[in-house]
């Protein structure tokens, strides 16, 4: 695969604050990429600086090897719709789909019109008198129908029911497999999207904790439980991630384990289970360890 | 879809499942990996993934231009393989939990046979 | 069903249409929803006028006075400070939505720049018409004055265009610098931008006070004249616009 966008050493201060702290990693061509993290882990800033709408402190970012800021070259082939998005004065939707298209020159119609039916939008209502969800879904439609190479979702499900954000997912997975693009799906409800990944950026506090393959990420730690001395013996000298008890069992999640170390680990009696991506990456961005020490 | 294992194998082993059990017979064409990725709401490439896991075995083949196809003898091979997993994944954990319990090679056969007789 | 093995490279990157194009892109964009910019104030425009020639005749019917000319309520005025909103909300809000759709700063500014300068073009060479046809018809028959106020004096239509011109270029860009400065500072920068005006206004009085001016600058415009002293605002406008410029290209869209 090859890298799309490349950030290389990226960092963006707000006066003390370090919004984007030292990031270096790359967006692979043509590949679906989760952004996950915390409320005001970064995300936004991160796509910000990637789309040329915000200026780094330091650092180095490039789009097929041109900088994206204020370079109209590689802007008119990226899209972000923000989550927090401000639209003209007085504009409705119809607007929206009217001036997309002069912008976006792969810009779809038809799939616009579609998506328009299926998240019921009025299109002559004010942006202005939009509920959220509806709101989100104007800029979903903007994010799909843009078919930008390098497209950006941003929290896009904020107010979207289950159904909608199921038709949301739908619809980007079917057009995504006709027309193949890099997209960005910045996020905080990690399960839901799990599936739809190909890679997976994980920030905290500014910086990239996590950028691997979906995949392997996904078999990259297991919940190892039983008696407390068992489990102490079993994961010493490994990566701990996360690590819980009731009385006397003990249940730690650790990293990376290989065949081997699995039949050692049940040979010594313990239990396996694997971890969802989402618990995984709540251990690694600050989830507390739960000890509950519960007296007999 | 989800149990913690990676999605690409638990696709390959959801299509092994089909072919074992006569739904995609072998000749057949299977889903396009567009379709696998719409129904299971999964990434393409990780349908691709599976596909390839299943293709690099010899129980799919490639025909270009039209699409995916399950070999002739994939079935026999499948259940060979099953077979074989079968003793590891069930008979010794099964032996292992029997002996645990003072339960012999004898009474463990009894106790079998009971049970396929209830 | 080949598409995602394939993964074809998108070579477009880098490419953008010519700048011309981008311009009237953004051009567009603002009239996308023509009623804010157009509709809404031609349609204030007519009925101001349309209410006042109404009062008009309803004075000359009830006093039997056929000469107006002392009536002027400066409703034209009007079309100016709405510019001025106008290139406030683009900056504000089209700004940040323009950004989303891939539109980098410059070209964002220059096409609304250019709009601005339509905008005034269109707006004075219709108002110098309605001037014109004030003026053929001895104010509406009244000799009232709504186009063309009567201290305008006796200009052509070319003059006219150019008054009305460069007063709509003033109040738009005027517009344009003043949310440049929000836009890049938010409301710190307000607060600043508006004490240091109020400072630079307080010190230049101050200094023409101490150094006896007042009547020079008095007669730099008595001497330069109407036309003249539109001519120059022109210089002005300039300066807010490359000021415009400068803020708004290192700005950031915000919440």
């Amino acid at each position: 695969m090859t890298a799309i966008v490349e950030v290389t050493n990226v960092t963006k201060r707000y006066g003390s604050l370090k919004a984007v702290n030292d990031a270096s990693f790359t967006l692979q061509e043509n590949a679906i990429h989760g952004l996950l993290g915390r409320n005001g882990a970064g995300k936004t800033t991160l796509m910000q600086l990637i789309t040329g709408q915000e200026f780094a402190t330091s650092g180095q970012i490039t789009v097929m090897g041109h900088s994206p800021v204020e370079n109209a070259g590689v802007l008119h082939h990226t899209c972000f719709i923000k989550e927090s998005q401000k639209y003209p004065e007085d504009f409705r939707i119809k607007h929206v789909l009217k001036s997309a298209p002069w912008f976006f020159p792969n810009w779809n119609s038809d799939l616009g019109a579609s998506l328009v039916e299926d998240f019921r939008l009025p299109v002559n209502r004010k942006i202005k008198k939009l509920s959220r969800g509806q709101l989100s879904a104007v800029g979903v439609i903007v994010g799909l129908a843009s078919r930008a190479p390098l497209t950006f979702f941003d929290e896009p499900y904020l107010g979207l029911d289950a159904v909608a954000r199921h038709t949301f997912y739908d619809r980007l997975l079917a057009d995504y497999a006709v027309h193949p693009r890099t997209v960005v799906l910045s996020t905080h409800l990690i399960d839901e999207v799990a599936n739809l990944l190909e890679r997976v950026i994980v920030i905290d506090e500014g910086a990239i904790i996590i950028n691997a393959d979906a995949d392997s990420l996904r078999a990259s730690a297991t919940t190892v439980a039983g008696k407390r001395e068992d489990v102490e013996a079993f994961v010493t000298g490994r990566e701990v991630l996360g690590r819980e008890s009731i009385g006397g069992l003990v249940s730690a999640t650790v990293a990376d384990l290989s065949a081997n170390d699995r039949s050692v680990a049940v040979k010594a009696g313990l239990d396996l289970s694997p971890v969802s991506l989402q618990q995984l990456i709540v251990r690694r961005t600050g989830g507390l360890d739960v000890e509950q020490e519960n007296a007999a | 879809m989800d149990d913690g294992r990676p999605i690409f194998v638990q696709i390959a082993e959801h299509l092994s499942n089909e072919i074992i059990n006569g739904t995609m017979p072998e000749e057949s064409r299977v889903p396009s990996i567009n379709e696998l990725a719409a129904f299971h709401r999964i990434n393409p490439a990780t349908a691709l993934k599976g596909i390839n896991l299943l293709v690099d075995a010899g129980v799919l083949y490639k025909q270009r231009g039209i699409g995916m196809f399950v070999a002739t003898g994939a079935r026999a091979e499948l259940l060979a393989q099953r077979r074989d997993e079968f003793r590891e994944q069930f008979i010794k954990p099964l032996l292992a939990e029997a002996t645990k319990l003072g339960i012999n090679p004898v009474q463990l056969s009894d106790l079998i046979g009971k049970e396929l007789e209830s | 069903m080949t598409t995602v093995e394939t993964r074809p490279t998108d070579t477009s990157i880098g490419v953008a249409p010519p700048l011309a194009v981008r311009l009237a892109n953004v051009v567009r964009l603002h009239l996308a929803n023509p009623w804010t910019p157009i509709i809404i104030p031609t349609l204030i425009l007519a009925v101001i006028f349309l209410a006042n020639l109404a009062i008009w005749n309803l004075i000359a019917y009830n006093t039997g006075n056929e000469d107006l000319s002392n009536v002027n309520n400066g409703g034209i005025a009007f079309v100016a400070i709405y510019m001025l909103v106008v290139a406030t909300q683009t900056m504000n809000s089209t700004f940040p939505f323009a950004l989303g759709y891939g539109v980098t700063r410059r070209d964002f500014y220059l096409g609304s720049s250019a709009l601005f300068l339509m905008l005034s073009a269109g707006y004075a060479a219709g108002i110098t018409v309605f001037a014109l046809i004030e003026r053929a018809t001895s104010g509406w028959g009244l000799n009232a004055s709504f186009f063309a106020p009567i201290y305008l004096g006796d200009l052509n239509a070319a003059e006219f265009f150019w008054v009305y011109f460069t007063l709509l270029v003033f109040f738009f860009f005027l517009g344009a610098a003043t949310a440049a400065v929000y836009v890049r500072w938010r409301t710190t920068g307000m607060l600043v931008f508006f004490g240091g005006l109020l400072a630079i206004i307080i010190a230049s009085i101050w200094l023409l006070s101490i150094t006896d001016s007042f009547g020079a600058v008095g007669q730099f415009f008595v001497s330069a004249g109407l036309l003249g002293s539109h001519s120059w605002s022109l210089a002005v406008s300039a300066l807010m616009a490359i000021a415009g410029y400068a803020l708004l290209r290192r700005a950031t869209p915000r919440n």
